[in-house]
């Protein structure tokens, strides 16, 4: 991000220390700052104070109090320069005990059974600032327990101290119907409305935030010990925002995943599909063995045998149809580094450019721009002032984005959903186009034609306007839109005004979007319309796809594409694409980690072909049709990195021992491409990483250490300045 | 307005007209005149008038609608004007009789604040049970529109069941806002940031109805009352049969003077000890019924201006059960939003009804009285910090009640040990 206006610093001194933070801190913040502990339960820093636990108290010098010397709430008090804080007089300890002992007085004592215990904070919190003993012998209240809020999650009353974090994260970040405070006084309870079940993606949140064990999730209950969970950093593979998290785990099994903050990315946040989406991970029908199809039977064989099947075979069908006749499909699932490999292992060891992987129609690098680089950045559109969502629904495809835009709309921003189907987001919306599936990129076309006829361009020389470049828009007017969708066309126009005129406007299409018939240019379409307004470098603004898959930015960037090697380099003799290939345009298919048999009319085509080797974890309808099947590792066993749809690139760390029997792949196309006659020596995928950033440009110069455990939007400077020199 | 010899609440002006021939509505007519100056000339009135804040705090009126408007400066845009009529305590006559009797003198009380604030829109807040309120409020709106004298202020009344917290102005804007009566921890203060992020002036419906008379002559109304508050209060005066009657008094008068005001004569033989303040206010032992009612001697006497409820306690009043049935009351309306008062006000009547059941312990004191001051310096808002007042007072003046409990007898044989406490020593919370 580049210069915010400066927040003046404000400087303060907590138990004898001084520590100088941002004006508008609260006293919480500057002590954390100052690596001294406040302990909190209702307090969260992505959302604003409540002042409803008492747990955070301070004493504060020279503040008047209410009523007389009283503690102070440090979570809710905002820093004053020259302010002395305290947080380890009598009056702190005495307050704190006695928020502590009054929780414990109904707070059940199941620490032994309880999915919280050894990483609760009250457990915690109790340890370090609470009494050793309760003054109240008293027979605790009882609940039924557990009770279920949704699906998943499961709440225990009894365990709750009414923190209403969960209540607030439902309503306030969310923003979806979801828990609520029922009864009143000593009775409050977190429950849902009667009939009306916790309904959200975000659901697993609440487990997470939750300081005591009350809220639950069922996958996770009473499956482990914290003490017990190896703690991996590591991304989640769900979807292109490519949310940090944390792999936990119990011996050979992931237990769960947990946010592991990163406010660039995810803000701290996981959806439910990324939090639970480990049972492929997990799952017992994972293939160890390597398969090759002997009288129509796929057996077990040793790694020697298949990856000999496979080497042979290929070189065979290479000399009797030539190099055209064999064709890859690569993943967007897999690494970097793996895409990277497969490219090379076909162009180099197999002498062909039919490669490509399943994605969205994008125009071919070649024509110079590269509208497939989300031009903003995620943590951009906290501040953008008009959010327009083109055929693209995040909160099922890519749902923490989902949370960037309500975070944006409580800052004020505007959003617009144009879309053939209802989105949940809508009733948040400002403006909501009703279209038809296809005239996506039509109506891209108007908006811009609307900005063109009205004179609204920014940043673009006035000569470029021929009266040739406007006759491009005469077809696609509001009215005729309007006329076509029956849709309203002074919705259009002032949406068109609004953008031309936004002090940052991002502009966002699903990938899966410009795959509909007729929305063909719709990329450039959103492109131009960037351009033409300047919301494409503008601060808080940016124009782009959402991607489908963790790598789908990644597959693209290494070169797995039938038209240009990695990072876009021309190639003289461009090879089949995806379709063509599976129209029977090779004879002989290598596929990595990717299931093309979903995407035909009829997979059994696929077992019609000479040969076709597929790497991946579980027995899939394309690898079911495959003459040889090589059993792959998941994302959470090996390393590599990902870039996510913003092209930050980041690292994938091992956190689960690999499954016995399974390589990593690789691994695998390391072993292919040996046979292949190929001399790679790579030892790991950090050396495939070093080649990447010698020779892929975009990568130039990245190396592991570099990227840490937040990753980096590596080399993106340079491409903004080349969007800026194009427009 | 009633006149200030302490005569009961006068004849209702239901009409426009009968309003506006007596002075009614002139001194708004007058400031309207005065353009940009209005403002200024409302607040130096409160100022020189002396006017304090009749719903319990008693801030100085002039330095809170003088934050309200610095407020405005800073940041620009609209105030809004918030009326609490709502009379949190159930036993106060005073709001309910005020919007139903003088609506125009609220009407009235709420424009002159308006332009004191530079609220372009007001809420007058009110229980939804208020029906006769509702009607009086309502029909001397419609008059008061048909003469144009709302001018483009816009009013709005809202009626709201929320309990006791409904009086507290943070819950009273939460509430508004159509979100769960909860507290809400300050700064922000309403006069920084209330509804809608705006600045936002809260008055009870006594003050702006001073301020009408404080307005008219700055100089009469500050002659009556003490040198710290002038002019008037109202007070819902209780004998110990529970009959109430509304009175008027300056400030200043000793709560003996208010209830013979009433029409009740007592004496420590007929009377154990009065409550001062409403629910949460404190009882005064015969010895101190000679405290001057204002804000700064009733806080040293222990008892709190609060509701401006006055109740005669009877001599067969037990105050370890009088304490006990206060804080019940307050454990079933407090709003749970922090702990101190949650579980505070639930266990001190835990341990209360032990003791007033003959099983409880010195022990039990020395934890009450840790626990009257824990509640207050932890809580949220004013309901906590005054939560304990009635167990405070309780404990400093009838100390021998507590000593006879702990005996095994009431002091006037009255008490009735609470169920769970007659059959086991520990009471569920």
């Amino acid at each position: 991000m580049s210069q915010e206006e400066a927040v003046p610093q404000v400087t303060l001194t907590i138990d004898g220390r001084e520590v100088s933070v941002p004006k508008g801190t609260v006293v919480w913040k500057a002590a954390q700052a100052a690596g001294i502990e406040v302990p909190i339960y209702c307090y969260h820093p992505k959302m604003p104070p409540l002042g409803a636990c008492r747990m955070c108290f301070v004493e504060i010098e020279p503040m008047t109090p209410p009523i007389a010397k009283a503690p102070q709430t440090a979570c809710t008090t905002e820093v004053r320069d020259g302010m002395v804080v305290h947080t380890d007089t009598p009056l702190v300890k005495k307050s704190r005990k006695g928020t502590l002992e009054f929780l414990l007085i109904n707070h059940p004592l199941d620490c032994p059974i309880c999915d919280k215990g050894g990483e609760c904070d009250l457990q915690d919190f109790t340890l370090r600032h609470g009494p050793g003993a309760s003054r109240f012998d008293l027979t605790k209240r009882h609940f039924q327990k557990p009770i279920p809020v949704s699906d998943n999650i499961l709440l225990d009353r009894e365990r709750c101290i009414a923190c209403q974090r969960c209540v607030r994260f439902t309503q306030e970040v969310a923003q979806e119907p979801g828990l609520i405070l029922l009864e009143r006084g000593f009775r409050t309870e977190v429950g849902v409305d009667p009939g009306a079940p916790f309904d959200s993606i975000f659901s697993g949140n609440v487990v997470e935030m939750c300081p005591v064990g009350a809220l639950t999730a069922k996958s996770y209950r009473f499956m482990s010990r914290p003490w017990e969970l190896k703690r991996t950093p590591s991304v989640c593979p769900g979807c292109s925002v490519g949310c940090n998290v944390r792999v936990d785990v119990r011996v050979d099994r992931i237990m769960r995943l947990m946010s592991r903050p990163n406010d660039d990315i995810d803000d701290g946040w996981l959806c439910d599909k990324g939090r639970w989406g480990y049972e492929s991970v997990n799952d017992p029908q994972r293939l160890r063995v390597p398969l090759v199809r002997k009288n129509g039977e796929l057996t077990e064989v040793t790694w020697d045998e298949a990856l000999d099947t496979v080497a042979t075979r290929l070189r065979e069908i290479m000399q009797k149809h030539g190099s055209a006749a064999i064709g890859g499909i690569g993943s967007t699932h897999t690494t970097n580094e793996e895409n990277f490999l497969f490219q090379k292992a076909l162009r180099e060891g197999l002498g062909t450019n039919n490669i490509d992987h399943y994605h969205g129609v994008f125009p071919a690098a070649s024509q110079g721009a590269m509208p497939w680089v989300f031009t903003g950045s995620i943590a951009g559109i906290d501040n953008a002032s008009d959010v327009v969502l083109i055929g693209a629904n995040p909160y099922t495809r890519q749902p923490v984005l989902d949370l960037r835009i309500k975070k944006a709309l409580r800052n004020g921003a505007r959003l617009t959903v144009i879309s053939a189907e209802t989105h949940r987001i809508e009733r948040l919306a400002t403006r909501v186009v009703r279209i038809k599936p296809g005239t996506e990129a039509a109506i891209a076309k108007t908006l811009a034609g609307v900005v063109v006829g009205e004179k609204l361009t920014r940043g673009v020389d006035a000569h470029m306007l021929t009266d040739d470049y406007q006759a491009r828009f005469k077809s696609f007017t509001p009215e005729r839109m309007a006329e076509a969708l029956g849709t309203d066309a002074e919705a259009l126009r002032a949406l068109a005004r609004e953008v031309a005129g936004a002090k940052g406007a991002v502009i966002l299409y699903d990938e899966a979007a410009t795959r509909l018939s007729g929305n063909e240019s719709l990329a450039a379409d959103v492109f131009e319309l960037g351009l033409l307004t300047d919301n494409v470098t503008r601060q808080h603004a940016g124009v782009g796809p959402l991607w489908e898959d963790a790598n789908s930015l990644g597959a693209r960037d290494m070169g797995v594409l039938p038209d240009v090697g990695p990072g876009y380099q021309p190639l003289a003799k461009p090879g089949r694409d995806y379709d063509a290939m599976l129209r029977g345009g090779v004879k002989a298919l290598w596929v990595m980690g990717a299931d093309p048999a979903r995407h035909m009319e009829r997979p059994a085509a696929l077992a019609e072909m000479d040969f076709l080797v597929v790497q991946e974890m579980a027995l899939t309808e394309t690898a079911k049709q495959a003459d040889v099947v090589l059993p792959a590792l998941s994302y959470a066993e090996k390393i590599g990195s990902f870039t996510n749809l913003e092209r930050r690139v980041q690292v994938l760390r091992r956190a689960l021992v690999p499954l016995p029997g399974a390589k990593a792949d690789w691994e695998i196309l390391r072993g292919v491409a040996t046979r292949l006659g190929l001399a790679w020596s790579y030892r790991s995928p950090s050396d495939v990483l070093t080649e990447i950033a010698t020779s892929v440009p975009y990568y130039a110069g990245l190396t592991r250490e570099a990227l840490g455990d937040t990753g980096a939007r590596w080399s993106f400077a340079d491409e903004r300045a080349t969007v800026t020199a194009q427009a | 307005m009633p006149d200030a010899n302490g005569r009961a609440i006068g004849p209702s002006t239901a009409s426009l007209a009968d309003y506006q021939n007596a002075r009614g509505f002139a001194a708004l007519q007058t400031l309207r005149g005065q353009g940009a100056q209005a403002a200024a000339n409302v607040i130096s009135a409160a100022q020189q008038a002396r006017l304090r804040g009749r719903g319990g705090a008693g801030m100085l009126t002039a330095n809170k609608w003088q934050t309200v408007r610095d407020a405005v400066a800073k940041r620009g845009g609209p105030a809004f004007l918030v009326c609490n009529a709502y009379d949190a305590d159930p036993q106060s006559l005073i709001s309910t009789t005020l919007v139903a009797s003088q609506p125009f003198m609220v009407l009235e009380g709420v424009m002159l604040a308006a332009i004191a604030v530079g609220a372009r829109e007001a809420y007058i807040y009110l229980r939804s049970g208020n029906t006769a309120g509702h009607t009086a409020l309502n029909a001397a709106l419609d008059q008061a529109r048909s003469a144009n004298i709302l001018s483009d202020l816009i009013i709005n009344v809202v009626g709201v069941e929320v309990g006791f917290m409904g009086g507290e102005e943070s819950t009273m804007l939460e509430v508004i806002k159509g979100r769960r009566a909860m507290a809400q921890q300050r700064p922000p203060y309403p006069a920084q940031s209330g509804l809608s992020e705006l600045p936002t002036a809260v008055a009870n419906v006594e003050t702006l109805v001073s301020l009408v008379g404080a307005v008219r002559d700055p100089a009469a109304f500050a002659k009556t009352g003490t040198a710290a508050s002038a002019g008037t209060k109202l007070f819902s005066v209780y004998d110990a049969a529970g009959n109430g009657t509304l009175v008027e008094q300056p400030f200043g008068a000793t709560i003996a003077a208010i209830v013979k005001a009433a029409g009740l004569t007592i004496t420590a033989d007929s009377a154990r000890g009065i409550l001062v303040g409403g629910p949460e206010g404190g009882v005064l032992p015969p010895a101190q019924w000679n405290t001057p009612f204002d804000f700064e001697p009733l806080q040293a006497a222990g008892a709190i201006v609060g509701s401006g409820t006055i109740q005669v306690l009877g001599p067969q009043t037990c105050m370890v059960d009088w304490a006990r049935e206060r804080t019940a009351y307050l454990t079933h309306e407090s709003c749970g939003k922090c702990i101190p008062c949650r579980s505070g006000t639930k266990r001190i009547e835990g341990m209360l009804a032990g003791i007033m059941s003959d099983v409880g312990t010195s022990g039990d004191l020395d934890l009450l009285n840790e626990f009257a001051d824990y509640v207050p310096d932890g809580s949220l808002c004013g309901f906590g910090w005054n939560a304990t007042n009635p167990l405070k007072t309780a404990m400093r003046y009838y100390a021998d009640d507590f000593q006879k409990h702990l005996r095994g007898e009431c002091p006037t044989g009255t008490c009735v040990p609470v169920r769970t406490h007659r059959f086991a020593k520990k009471g569920v919370l």
